[in-house]
């Protein structure tokens, strides 16, 4: 047998019969200690002093069996458990503060387990909609380490319809819409989108048609606008009612129509948002009225541009076609040569990259220490920050 | 290796071990006990040894060594060593 196996089972066997070998242990050197005493009564040592005289050559008999057991533990291991047992004892001592430390340690853990669903669930898991490794989030860079995620309304409308790599190129808002119910009106949260934005997630509704760029037009369609909801709006406000399609919601002063609802795993492109009504891009002019971000016009960053990859295009593809775009986009945006030299100066161009996640997708987060993730620098009215 | 070579003749306690040395050295050498018993149970540990319970002569209850066949080989190897060391301690004290 291999020396070392020999000694750990024998070591092994010392911890479980502990008290045995204990004994052993004290047995024999209380065996010794006879004999010696014997032997120095037989060479002539008083009977008085014979304790005394084995004592002293025999020595501490304690000191030397706490040697020997010594050399039987597993020192760390039986170490740790005496710690532990110790440290149990002075727990039980002071409640108090046990209960303190303990909450305190089980607040922290779950604090942080809590923290880490949220982060998983919203950011880090792709988007629940099919091919979503296909989806791409687009940025403008222009001379900043990094890039602004921010457009606005004249820069995505010319890239709508200006590109190849992308079946899709979509647009999203979040906004705080005022929907009037039966004991008055009520803030939701909803999100303004571009006619290809479900199109582009490829998601069906659960009941009615989804809004397409029929329904992204000035004034909407001949209807008037057209809004989606969600099934949880659909649940609250008409308790699911089957007959919901055509049904008119008042939302900031303005009757839209109710065209579909959404299923509930469905929940958008923004995984921080989940709004619960979707209105096109086109509304928000009549909606928000004075405070339309739409008519500021290039001077309004206030929406999210996404796009989905071709079958066969790639990210580096797509790269590539939005930087060579990028130019004509910006002239047909605007009519201020003065401000186009000033993005020119500054190698304005867009880029895309890969958005699987979503609007806020990982390759954001290390971004954060410059400045939060993309969600930043949204609805500035601004120039280009 | 003295306690080997005490055990090499047959399975001694440790008393009888100290005994032995002590004996058989004239006298000369004492094995204490705080050395004995530790340098025993490591031997134990390590496979040179075995170790059982039996009477003593007395019929007092005592802890038997006996040598494994490790121990004799360590035995032996020690002896060896020993052996060479002591010859080159003596040939260098021998010269003039």
């Amino acid at each position: 047998m291999a020396p070392n196996l020999h000694e750990f089972l024998l070591r092994l066997k010392a911890l479980f019969l502990k008290r045995r070998m204990d004994r052993d242990m004290a047995d024999e050197l209380a065996f010794h200690r006879a004999m010696l005493r014997d032997k120095l009564l037989r060479e002539g040592v008083p009977q008085t002093e014979v304790n005394a005289a084995t004592r002293r050559t025999f020595g501490d008999p304690n000191r030397w069996h706490e040697r020997l057991r010594e050399l039987w533990q597993f020192r760390s291991l039986e170490n740790l458990a005496r710690d532990a047992s110790f440290s149990a004892r002075m727990l039980r001592k002071s409640p108090g503060f046990s209960v303190v430390a303990i909450l305190t340690l089980a607040l922290g853990v779950g604090a942080n387990t809590t923290v880490f669903s949220i982060i998983d669930g919203l950011l880090l898991r792709p988007l629940p909609v099919p091919a979503s490794d296909r989806l791409a989030v687009l940025g403008i860079h222009q001379g900043n380490p990094l890039p602004n995620y921010s457009f606005s309304e004249p820069l995505f409308r010319s890239l709508e319809h200006r590109h190849e790599s992308f079946s899709e190129v979509i647009a999203l808002s979040h906004t705080t819409l005022q929907v009037k119910g039966n004991a008055g009106s009520e803030n939701i949260s909803g999100q303004f989108v571009s006619g290809d934005f479900f199109f582009a997630l490829e998601t069906a509704p659960l009941l009615g048609r989804t809004l397409g760029p029929q329904d992204d037009h000035k004034g909407g369609n001949p209807a008037g606008f057209g809004v989606v909801v969600s099934e949880s709006f659909w649940q609250r406000w008409f308790n699911r009612a089957p007959d919901v399609i055509g049904k008119k919601l008042e939302i900031d002063n303005t009757v839209v129509t109710v065209v579909g609802v959404m299923p509930k795993r469905f929940i958008g492109a923004d995984p921080l948002e989940r709004p619960e009504l979707y209105i096109p891009l086109a509304a928000e002019p009549v909606l928000n009225g004075e405070r339309s971000m739409t008519a500021a016009g290039i001077h309004g960053w206030w929406m999210t541009v996404m796009g989905r990859l071709q079958p066969q295009a790639t990210l580096e593809q797509a790269n590539a076609e939005m930087t060579a775009i990028s130019s004509a986009v910006l002239h047909e945006s605007t009519s201020d040569t003065g401000w186009i030299a000033d993005r020119e100066k500054r190698h304005f161009h867009f880029a895309a990259e890969s958005g699987s996640a979503g609007f806020t997708c990982p390759a954001a987060l290390p971004q954060a220490a410059g400045g939060g993730f993309r969600h930043v620098r949204r609805h500035s009215l601004t120039g280009l920050p | 290796m003295l306690i080997l070579k005490a055990l090499a003749l047959g399975p001694l306690h440790g008393y009888g071990v100290a005994e032995w040395i002590h004996q058989t050295s004239q006298q000369m050498l004492k094995v204490e006990e705080g050395a004995l018993y530790p340098a025993l149970h490591r031997m134990e540990l390590r496979g040179m040894l075995k170790a059982r319970w039996g009477a003593s002569d007395n019929n007092r209850r005592a802890k038997f060594y006996e040598l494994t066949a490790e121990g004799q080989k360590r035995l032996h190897a020690e002896a060896q060593r020993w052996a060479r060391l002591s010859s080159a301690v003596a040939f260098v004290m021998q010269a003039s």
